[in-house]
């Protein structure tokens, strides 16, 4: 027995093709077709600058920098389209970068440091824009000296393999270069 | 959590108390409307306040407007006004529980980080200039500037479900407007199974948490196209439908990038009707302008000072060639303007498919994929409503009610103009494209903003074509 409301419905060839068709999307929506987590539970971070560090974006270093120190200064970022990574101008301007100095390339330490003299100093990880050989990013790492580093610091950007390059404090560097 | 509430909580009462004062009473048209007016408020009292440098005082000159308003409000309504506002401040402390107390967050993506960056300056009072480049014209304006009121260096968390409840209130108004004769069972049958066919995938529900200003712009399309339908069927573009579609078309174009451009061919059918009065031709078409020319003066554009205009002048040529239409000696043109887009939006998507095959050959197969396979999370939901309005639209032109017809005719714009303005995106840096493959590509992203229009189009086809109305009242 039909209900009264559906009017004749029934007969409707139009009726049933809205029926059938919406009723099999439906089971091939949650039987058939990809599926991933609508949202994530249990975020407790809404501060800006905190967020954007722990989602290790690839555009976050100058919020990681100015996340960690008071005044921070980069040089040697290069041009990304050429042999340097992305340090993304606007959010040096928004999160308060004191100065970039793009002019110099990368500090090429690849024959000068090995990755196990730098792993104790990477404070982050994450990728970056650049112009890699088989890909627009590259690996990319933050170094700093947790006990010796100032307060108000300077950065140097580093190309620390052929896929990956870093940045690190300006008197850290120093100091494992002098000591080689 | 408390001042988040507070926030949120004072924006829903503002815009309700703001809508009801302009006419909208209908409670679920209040609550959009309220999103809408509380965008105008926040845009304009932000820029201005910018404009002097006094942009410190914009948050607290921001809420005191709303403050007013639901004083007014309050003042004027008596007992009118409680249910739009009880809903709303429901669905204010809803979102806020969610976001606060559940911790829901949007999928992480670099456009929410740069948005969330935006809204961190904005916050900050950071100088203006800072976003003059390509990437802060393209996250939008009306978004960032109110997640920026969130508590201390935070984002107002629960801003993204509520605009997403705002959007859901559009979409319910505009059904039962114009479902208000049949039979409420027969409309509830389809709508649930249309929302079960598209809520049972991804993207839908992401849209509710996701940080960026897809929602927020459907809304304004929404109410856009809410103005034009009954505008249409009616014959006549009341006040109240002409304040409906005036603060959509503004929050849709401080919204997105692409955002005038969807609102123009939302409000194209109200444009070259004949009913249409000049001044409410001016008036639609400079929401759209006057929204966009203060937003790039703001952000200090490059669009701007790729002309070596003052903004001022700028500015004043933006919204001066928008009123050309409604100029008598162009209403030959003027009343011809839907079908000269339907035709023209295909055959310039043929022409490039023909000129820049190997460059839009990739996002063909994309867009297939996202759409057609599921990659894009829409499961197979878009394409079925798509689909069946087609179907269900392709009868004798003149047996489709007015409003069907005029749904049908918004939805194949929007469905043409997106891929059109995809391609444009691309097309600027000399690679046209119509994107990747998965969730994040914008195409894909884009037609979160049309999917309520794409919702309603399909529930109102669907009851029109299958039974026919019960009663002669008139909502």
């Amino acid at each position: 027995m039909r209900p009264a409301w559906l009017k004749g419905a029934g007969r409707s060839w139009r009726f049933w093709l809205a029926i059938i068709v919406l009723i099999l999307v439906t089971v091939a929506n949650l039987k058939v077709a990809p599926w991933r987590l609508p949202f994530t539970k249990g975020n407790r971070d809404f501060n800006v600058a905190q967020m954007i560090e722990s989602r290790r974006w690839v555009e976050a270093a100058p919020v990681v920098l100015t996340n960690h120190f008071r005044k921070v200064t980069v040089t040697n970022t290069g041009d990304r389209f050429k042999n340097g990574f992305g340090f993304e101008r606007e959010l040096v301007g928004i999160f308060g970068v004191t100065a970039v100095h793009r002019k110099n390339n990368p500090v090429d330490v690849r024959d000068r440091l090995s990755a196990s003299q730098l792993a104790s100093f990477s404070k982050y990880k994450s990728t970056v824009h650049c112009s890699g050989r088989t890909s627009k990013y590259c690996g990319f790492q933050i170094f700093w000296d947790q006990k010796q580093a100032p307060r108000d610091a300077t950065f140097v950007g580093l190309l620390t393999s052929d896929n990956a390059y870093g940045l690190i404090e300006a008197s850290l560097l120093k100091r494992l270069l002098g000591g080689n | 959590m408390l001042t988040e509430l507070l926030v949120l909580s004072l924006i829903a009462v503002g815009g309700v108390s703001g809508a009801w004062l302009l006419g909208a009473r209908n409670t679920w048209l209040a609550i959009p409307v309220g999103v809408a007016i509380a965008v105008v408020l926040r845009n304009l009292s932000f820029s201005a306040l910018n404009l002097v440098g006094l942009r410190q005082f914009a948050s607290v000159t921001f809420f005191v407007l709303l403050a007013a308003v639901a004083l007014l409000a309050a003042w004027r309504a008596r007992v009118g006004l409680w249910r739009p506002l009880s809903l709303a401040v429901g669905f204010a402390l809803l979102s806020v529980l969610t976001t606060r107390w559940l911790g829901f967050l949007g999928t992480s993506h670099g456009d929410s980080l740069w948005i969330l960056s935006f809204s961190h300056l904005i916050e900050n009072n950071g100088s203006m200039e800072i976003l003059n480049g390509h990437t802060s014209i393209k996250r939008g304006f009306a978004y960032p500037l109110l997640l920026a009121l969130g508590p201390n260096q935070q984002f107002l968390s629960g801003l993204t479900p509520y605009l997403f409840a705002a959007l859901a209130s559009a979409a319910i108004w505009l059904v039962t407007t114009l479902l208000a004769k049949y039979d409420w069972r027969q409309v509830a049958l389809i709508a649930g199974l249309v929302l079960l066919a598209t809520f049972s995938s991804v993207m839908p529900l992401r849209s509710i948490y996701y940080i960026n200003g897809h929602t927020l712009a459907g809304i304004g399309m929404l109410l856009a196209a809410g103005a034009t339908v009954l505008a249409i069927r009616d014959g006549a573009l009341s006040l109240q439908n002409t304040l409906v579609a005036c603060v959509g078309i503004f929050t849709v174009s401080s919204s997105r990038a692409e955002g005038i451009a969807l609102a123009a061919l939302i409000v194209l059918p109200l444009i070259a009707a004949r009913f249409i009065a000049r001044w409410q031709i001016i008036a639609l078409i400079s929401s759209a302008t006057v929204s966009l020319g203060v937003w790039l003066a703001t952000y200090h554009s490059y669009i701007i000072h790729s002309t070596h205009l003052n903004w001022v002048v700028f500015d004043a040529l933006l919204v001066g060639l928008g009123c050309l239409p409604a100029l008598r000696w162009l209403d030959w043109l003027r009343h011809r303007l839907v079908p000269i887009a339907l035709i023209s939006m295909p055959l310039v998507l043929v022409l490039a498919e023909l000129r820049y095959s190997r460059d839009l050959a990739k996002g063909n197969r994309s867009l297939f994929a996202n759409l057609v396979l599921g990659q894009g999370f829409w499961g197979f939901g878009l394409v079925a409503i798509l689909v069946l309005i087609a179907i269900f639209s392709a009868r004798k032109w003149s047996s489709l009610t007015s409003e069907h017809r005029t749904l049908v005719i918004i939805t194949a714009s929007l469905v043409f103009g997106s891929l059109i303005a995809k391609m444009l995106d691309g097309g600027q840096f000399g690679h046209p494209t119509l994107g990747r493959l998965g969730w994040s590509d914008s195409l894909n992203r884009m037609w979160i903003q049309s999917f309520g229009i794409f919702l309603v189009a399909a529930v109102v086809a669907l009851v029109q074509s299958i039974w026919q109305p019960t009663s002669e009242q008139t909502s």
